[in-house]
């Protein structure tokens, strides 16, 4: 297995559930990891792979709707598979609309579990991804200068070079150096570009 | 009287004792014969002068005597309209049985009723009939026996019966239901009692007959109310268990599902990981034994407390499961008889088991008459001592139990109800043998079948 090998975790207070969701992943070449309680879970060292969690709704002195909830309030961001052995609708709508990927009554068949786990595993993937590239342009905005992050709003709201000189009360010249720099910068090729680019950021441009 | 004398002169005498009444016939007389002689005139003046003074006095005494009088004639007046009042206040006293009965019966709200014990005619029934029965009193006094057309078919058998009954013993008391000549359904209470002649044979029903249709409505919310919650609160409480049972089996069930996929995925592969697999096996043989002891587990919840054993009469705990029974029973419009030897034996038991028996058997015997037509839909319930203890048999002339139904009415799960689970016999049997007495069916003849059990006597303590 390799370092970016996707990891399922497992937090279920049944030993005898937890041992079989293991084997059952293992069968499959899935890597598991297995906690008995939230606290555990918590406690791990998460390595930055593509990850989920199965999670069963009653443990131990939680609720496991409640602890997707804590979750979501640490920032802790990762897809949920909810398993339980008495589920009802509107457990199941709560659970669902809090972010959820599946809720499986126990006990289920294991190509539902298969297949909730490989659907919970791309949005995760996806998310990462999306993650790093935002990290990645946040790292780029970050290395504009002051004056660069001025103009960038203004560009990116499609005011020409002479109409940006005349709002910021420089020269054109000056305004076409910061223009062909910061596009640079942030690792655009065309104002189109980066003005997706900017919108990743939350960037709008200025109302002329 | 004293008349005035006209003598021919024109000289006018008096005699003593003129009463004012003839002075102006004086006065015109004299002034016929004063018309030459003035003088006299003058002294005629002076005389009526004094003679109206002395009939002014005589006057005066006339009234004093008048006034007198009549406050004489008052008084005795007065005293003879006393006397007038009390006589009448004393007569008023005295009741008039006839005036009296009618001011009562004829403003009471309920209806007094009064029947011949042999032909069971009506002889009397108050207006108020009119008002609770929609029909009028003429009607009924004419077709003496018409009221039995009144009352409601479910009701009416046993209203009959425990006429004839009361026709007997005196005593009648019954809450039925009539239609109205509209249509509607008024609920009635009439307690009947008896008139005896002088030889002290009962030959008249008397009784009053209340409109009890409100208070019935009342009644039926308020069971409705107290079986939902009972029904709620079952529900609730079945539903936990359910709930906490399903999660309990599945569990290990999840563990045996999910370990079996990954044992076929390990035994598919090329080669087969036969490691794996047998561990795998093995956890899952781990989760079925565990399974099995979560069932085993609840089996002992569910057998719950130990029965409290205490000594007790059957006939109260008869009594009291009738009176839980009795609405379903007068609903059903089931005649109840029971016969319980005062000199039953105490048996030893635990009071809400055995209601719970009895209750199962009664509600049995409801459901086996619920489809009986023309006959008399009788449930008798009686108590003995025997041999082993103390005897309870519950009979019904219902439907019956044919002889392959009675090799199996008391396996669990078999019923002969379109909506029964089949446990109630079998549960009941397991109680009463649990109890150290037996339970057991015999068909009734000539319809119906009769649940019995016995119970051991309760060890004097």
């Amino acid at each position: 297995m390799s370092e970016s090998d996707p990891m399922v975790y497992v937090l279920d207070d049944d030993a005898s559930v937890r041992d079989a969701l293991a084997r059952l992943l293992r069968s499959v070449g899935l890597k598991p990891d297995l906690s008995a309680s939230a606290q555990e879970f918590l406690q791990k060292q998460r390595p930055e792979v593509p990850s989920c969690l199965i999670l069963d709704v009653r443990l131990p002195g939680k609720n496991g709707l409640d602890f997707q909830h804590e979750l979501a309030e640490k920032n802790i961001s990762i897809p949920i598979i909810f398993i339980t052995a008495h589920g009802d609708i509107p457990m199941t709508v709560r659970a669902m609309k809090a972010g959820a990927v599946e809720f499986l009554t126990k006990p289920f068949r294991d190509q539902d579990l298969l297949d909730a786990i490989q659907l919970a595993l791309e949005r995760d993937r996806a998310a990462r991804r999306e993650k790093a590239e935002r990290a990645s342009l946040l790292a780029r905005l970050e290395s504009l200068t002051p004056r660069e992050r001025e103009v960038l709003p203004l560009v990116v709201s499609g005011l020409l070079n002479k109409q940006i000189a005349a709002e910021m009360g420089i020269s054109v010249a000056a305004v076409k150096v910061h223009r062909s720099k910061l596009t640079r910068k942030m690792g655009a090729n065309s104002l189109a570009d980066l003005v997706r680019v900017a919108e990743k950021l939350g960037i709008r441009g200025k109302a002329a | 009287m004293h008349r005035p004398v006209v003598a021919s002169s024109g000289f006018v005498l008096f005699a003593t004792g003129v009463d004012l009444f003839h002075v102006t016939t004086i006065s015109q007389v004299v002034a016929v014969g004063i018309g030459a002689v003035s003088l006299l005139a003058l002294g005629l003046a002076l005389f009526m002068y004094l003679a109206s003074l002395r009939l002014a006095a005589r006057a005066k005494e006339l009234e004093r005597r008048v006034v007198a009088r009549t406050t004489e004639l008052t008084a005795v007046n007065e005293k003879l309209l006393k006397k007038i009042n009390e006589r009448q206040a004393a007569k008023d006293a005295i009741p008039d049985p006839e005036e009296k009965f009618h001011q009562l019966a004829d403003h009471i709200q309920e209806i007094f009723w009064m029947m011949d014990a042999a032909t069971k005619h009506v002889i009397y029934v108050n207006p108020a009939f009119e008002q609770i029965a929609g029909r009028t009193v003429a009607s009924l006094l004419d077709a003496p026996l018409s009221y039995r057309e009144n009352i409601h078919p479910d009701d009416r058998v046993r209203f009959l019966i425990n006429l004839d009954e009361a026709a007997k013993t005196g005593v009648f008391d019954e809450e039925f239901r009539i239609i109205r000549p509209d249509g509607s359904i008024r609920w009635l209470r009439s307690r009947g009692f008896p008139i005896r002649d002088q030889q002290k044979n009962l030959y008249r029903l008397a009784g009053i007959a209340q409109d009890i249709t409100d208070r019935k409505a009342a009644e039926q919310a308020l069971r409705e109310s107290q079986a939902e919650l009972a029904r709620a609160s079952r529900i609730v409480t079945m539903g936990e268990l359910a709930a906490s049972i399903s999660h309990e089996i599945r569990q290990p069930l999840t563990a045996i599902v999910a370990t079996g996929s990954a044992t076929l995925r390990w035994l598919t592969q090329q080669p087969p990981n036969v490691d794996e697999a047998r561990e795998a096996v093995t956890g899952m043989v781990r989760d079925a034994n565990h399974a099995s002891a979560v069932i085993e587990k609840i089996r002992e919840l569910l057998k719950g407390s130990s029965p409290q054993l205490r000594r007790l009469n059957v006939n109260e705990v008869v009594r009291e499961v009738l009176a839980v029974a009795a609405n379903d029973l007068v609903r059903e419009g089931i005649v109840v008889r029971t016969v319980l030897a005062p000199d039953v034996p105490s048996v030893l038991g635990d009071r809400v088991l055995l209601q719970q028996v009895m209750l199962n058997l009664i509600t049995n015997g409801i459901d086996a008459m619920s489809m009986v037509t023309g006959r008399l839909r009788e449930l008798l319930i009686h108590s003995t001592g025997h041999p082993d203890g103390a005897l309870i048999q519950v009979q019904d002339s219902g439907k019956g139990i044919d002889s392959e139904q009675m090799q199996r009415i008391f396996e669990p799960f078999f019923t002969t109800k379109a909506e029964g689970i089949g446990l109630g016999l079998s549960i009941s049997r397991s109680i009463i043998e649990a109890l150290g007495g037996r339970l057991w069916a015999a068909p009734a003849s000539p319809h119906g079948a009769i649940f019995q059990f016995t119970l051991p006597v309760g060890e004097a303590s």
